[in-house]
């Protein structure tokens, strides 16, 4: 629901990264961004909204590569981690409910491709 | 091709605006909850309730969060004089608070008289919970109405909260939904936060939830669940 304002945080970042180095729009090829399974945000539709936007700002061939995180939980009591798709903070292992959530909440920018 | 690093956090504004937020209510001895629920859990009357007991101990301000309208200030008002409206059909018709629309509300209020600062989030489990408003304690509501298997179907909101608030109890003898059920459920997405059963209706529970926003009035809730 809020991923059109997520894409344009995105595109504003991306922005700042290209004028802060000096490099011409045309030289970017892709925006790398690492997305995790726990952050309430739909892949398809964040990349609708960086296409659609970026299209008005100049990024219309650059491509979106969106980076889906897994969801990885760690049982203090037993330290077994493993990855989960459905979030049930519940042990696999020893059956403990003090799942720590230690991966899947990433939601970054991780790298731009330019030309040289 | 060159690849540049950038590692950006794409919350980074608002989180930078969330923790300006926070130092400042710290700085003033303010607590603030935020309030999370999906519309129509029962909120605005929760507040309405908790006001008509609490402004009478505790200096009390309250930032409702809608999309549109000024119907949850207009119902306020009569319990608490520190009301502020925001819509955030002025932003867009966002269906979350962020942090520079709370910045900004909190210009409108007198801080150096408040102690706790209650914030009504816009109506929906999904999106508030992914922004940082600046609170020290995320309240999230249920009704009984809603069914047991809401914390399975909305994890990360459920997850995110530091008290989760059953409303609605009085209606328990005219539904089907089990209330062993429903706290089952919150367990396996959320095994830290307290859980309290309140009817707005008839005051049942009304008076933990009270000790709860007396103990986090003058900024104390960062530990809000230990009490």
């Amino acid at each position: 629901m809020h991923e059109i304002g997520l894409a344009a945080k995105i595109i504003q970042i991306v922005k700042d990264e290209i004028e802060k180095r000096d490099i011409k729009i045309l030289k970017l090829k892709s925006v790398k961004i690492k997305l995790g399974k726990f952050v309430q945000v739909v892949p398809d539709s964040l990349k609708f909204g960086l296409e659609a936007l970026g299209r008005g700002d100049g990024f219309g061939g650059v491509d979106f590569i969106i980076n889906e995180m897994p969801f990885i939980v760690k049982c203090p009591d037993c330290e077994r981690e493993e990855e989960i798709e459905e979030m049930v903070l519940k042990c696999a292992g020893c059956g403990s409910v003090n799942l720590k959530v230690v991966g899947g909440r990433e939601f970054y920018v991780e790298s731009i491709e330019v030309d040289d | 091709m060159v690849e540049i690093e950038l590692a950006r956090n794409v919350f980074e504004e608002n989180d930078a605006i969330a923790a300006e937020v926070r130092r400042e209510l710290k700085k003033k001895q303010i607590g603030c909850v935020n309030l999370i629920s999906s519309p129509g859990a029962g909120k605005t009357s929760l507040l309405e309730k908790t006001l008509q007991i609490i402004c009478s101990r505790i200096e009390c301000a309250v930032i409702e969060g809608d999309i549109s309208t000024p119907i949850d200030r207009d119902r306020l008002i009569p319990y608490c004089e520190n009301v502020v409206q925001v819509n955030t059909d002025t932003f867009g018709g966002d269906c979350h608070l962020s942090a520079f629309m709370i910045k900004n509300a909190l210009l409108k209020l007198d801080l150096g008289r408040i102690k706790l600062l209650i914030i009504e989030n816009v109506g929906n489990l999904i999106c508030p919970a992914d922004f940082d408003i600046g609170e020290n304690a995320k309240v999230l509501l249920i009704s009984v109405t809603e069914g047991e298997d809401k914390p399975l179907k909305y994890p990360g909101s459920f997850n995110a909260a530091d008290i989760i608030i059953i409303t609605k109890t009085d209606l328990l003898p005219y539904l089907d939904i089990k209330m062993e059920n429903l706290m089952k459920n919150i367990a396996l997405v959320n095994n830290k936060a307290k859980i309290l059963c309140i009817s707005s209706k008839t005051g049942e529970g009304l008076a933990e939830w009270i000790n709860y926003l007396e103990f986090a009035a003058g900024g104390n809730c960062q530990n809000i669940t230990a009490v």
